[in-house]
């Protein structure tokens, strides 16, 4: 089977968002409350 | 169940169905029916996303899975909010450039015909086999609990999602998700409401988490490394995000959901907005089990939570044994109430030795009831030797046929049907994009006009919905069916996510090597299910390595040898 050329440019990918630096804190803000129930509640 | 049930339940089936077909109706080109003409707004994709993640099997199980197995469930999404900043920035801007219309459209830009078919092929076997079990859990359960035979709550949930799907495509399929997850948060919020209502008095919100805590419930972060560990912080955030990557990068149920999007920024937005809210949203369906199990600590649990097995086995040679049970059941009950009044109490007193002896004794009681709960199952399994005697699924929906009040009953069950809707749409829409696009128009009848194209699409959405209620009536049941279906989504997620990365981030790699790479790391990750006891989260990130690795030096010796 023939090969196709695969696409030379590399693909455009978005820049970095503010909107990304609010998922990391959530998800961060989050664990550090799992973390605080887990060894809180036993 | 009574007439009111009937009336809330069969209304809001019926509203949200012809809902999405009169609003849907007339999408007569390839943009329309698969793409929804690119026209959703953020917050539309994000609840698509959401309620096709969230299957029936999420909301009867999870609860359960709490209930026996305390929260640590919850790490399993960890590493989702990493996927989704991953995928916003790399995958939404690809696809949407490329206007594809799947995701396995894009491979053969990249690389040949022959490995976006192949992907294709692996996404048709994992999604093809788990659409039937999409199906196949809620319908098991609700046959169960309503007394009806299977195949009728089978045919009930399949041809609901049929009508709709083959009519109004991937509009249909969003829209309706929008008014499917109202209903099953609500229905949620309320069931939680109403066994926290239930609670004796003076036991706080606060409280239901201490005395989950003492019973060792609130496990929600384990820090240990264990690879045979299913669910530890570490296996949630690699494995996890690997899973993840696969599943809203590279498989068409997703894809297809944010494709709709009515530009990069409204799909980015809706994969941002479910990274933010699926973690609190799992913790809140967790909790829902804890407060049954709370909730059973003060009124008695039944022994078996799978009510009607319980009853068919009381007319058998069973009946002697379980009735003897019982009674020792209720004994053990009360004085378990007794002990968990005691430590309430002492908690809320803040008197730390009088907790020590109580959780002491509570783990005693505990630890005889669970006795009983065993001997009654093995009582079953002696007189009915075919019963599935693991109950973890019967936990929530027991408890809302028991203690709910009518009205709300057929609300519940609405949100177990829409959530077996909703997920049951996206997974036909994305089946039969696939064999549409990928399979159908590229290599079977590469010259037809739209029209053909969205007629054949119709056909194939309506064929993979037939499969599916076949594979549900046929299915044998799984030890624990949200586990089952994640271990389908293992067994080849990480094949295709190693094949979406060379695509996406590896210029070196060329098509041939790929190819035969993601066979080999295929076969890698059927040896592993197959004869070894590693963690089923692992397999994502090993059938990626594989693939990757065997790439590259495939690549290496190709290159070699044409110098």
């Amino acid at each position: 089977m023939s090969e196709v050329p695969g696409n030379e440019k590399p693909p455009v990918f978005s820049r970095w968002s503010g909107w990304y630096w609010l998922v990391l804190l959530t998800m961060l803000a989050q664990v550090v409350t799992y973390l605080f129930i887990t060894f809180s509640f036993q | 169940m009574n007439a009111i049930d009937w009336i809330v339940l069969f209304g809001t089936l019926a509203l949200i169905v012809s809902y999405g077909v009169w609003k849907t109706r007339g999408a007569s080109n390839m943009q329309g029916y698969l793409l929804g003409n690119k026209s959703l707004p953020w917050w539309t994709v994000c609840l698509s996303i959401m309620a096709t993640q969230a299957s029936a099997i999420t909301f009867l199980s999870t609860p359960g899975q709490a209930y026996e197995d305390g929260m640590r469930f919850l790490q399993f999404y960890f590493g989702l909010p990493l996927a989704m900043i991953i995928l916003s920035i790399t995958a939404v801007p690809l696809y949407h450039k490329l206007k594809v219309f799947t995701a396995y459209e894009y491979l053969e830009t990249r690389f040949d015909r022959k490995t976006r078919t192949l992907a294709a092929f692996y996404f048709l076997m994992l999604r093809g086999l788990s659409v039937g079990i999409t199906i196949y859990a809620p319908a098991l359960i609700l046959s169960t609990i309503l007394g009806w035979d299977i195949h009728l709550t089978t045919l009930l949930i399949g041809s609901l999602v049929m009508i709709y799907t083959v009519t109004g495509g991937t509009k249909a399929v969003s829209i309706t998700q929008k008014y499917q997850l109202a209903i099953i948060m609500g229905g949620m919020i309320t069931a939680a409401s109403i066994a926290f209502s239930k609670l004796p008095d003076g036991v706080t919100f606060g409280n239901t988490f201490q005395l989950a805590g003492e019973m060792g419930k609130m496990n929600l972060i384990n820090l240990s490394f264990n690879l045979s560990d299913r669910y530890n912080i570490w296996s949630g955030l690699i494995g996890g995000l690997f899973l993840f990557l696969s599943y809203f990068g590279a498989d068409q149920s997703q894809v297809g959901r944010y494709l709709g999007g009515s530009s990069i920024t409204e799909s980015r937005l809706g994969l941002i907005f479910n990274g933010l809210l699926k973690v609190p949203m799992q913790f809140i369906i967790l909790y829902i089990g804890i407060l049954i199990f709370v909730f059973y600590q003060f009124h008695q649990a039944p022994l078996i939570h799978n009510q009607a097995l319980q009853r068919q086995a009381m007319s058998t040679s069973a009946a002697t044994d379980l009735t003897k049970l019982e009674s020792s059941y209720s004994v053990v009950f009360q004085e378990r109430k007794e002990i968990a009044g005691k430590l309430v109490t002492a908690i809320q007193q803040g008197d730390n030795p009088a907790i020590e002896n109580t959780k002491a004794a509570l783990a005693e009681v505990q630890k005889n009831e669970a006795g009983l709960r065993t001997q009654a199952k093995q009582a079953i399994k002696k007189a009915l030797p075919k019963a599935n005697t693991q109950d973890k699924d019967y936990v929530f929906i027991n408890f809302v046929m028991t203690y709910l009040p009518h009205g709300l009953i057929g609300l519940l069950l609405a949100v177990v049907f829409s959530a077996a809707m909703s997920s049951t749409a996206s997974e036909l829409n994305a089946l039969a994009s696939t064999s549409a696009v990928d399979i159908y128009k590229r290599s079977i009848r590469p010259a037809e006009n739209d029209g053909h194209y969205v007629k054949a699409s119709k056909w194939l959405t309506a064929g993979w919905a037939v499969f599916a209620m076949i594979f549900a009536s046929l299915a044998n049941q799984a030890e624990n069916l949200i586990q089952f279906v994640n271990i389908v989504g293992s067994l080849f997620y990480g094949t295709i996510l190693g094949i979406f990365l060379s695509a996406f981030y590896i210029k070196y790699l060329r098509s041939t090597a790929v190819f035969w790479a993601a066979i080999v790391g295929e076969a890698v990750i059927l040896y592993l299910y197959f004869f070894t006891d590693v963690a089923f989260l692992l397999y994502n990130i090993v059938g990626c390595v594989v693939v990757v690795g065997v790439a590259f030096i495939l690549q290496t010796i190709e290159n070699k040898s044409s110098r």
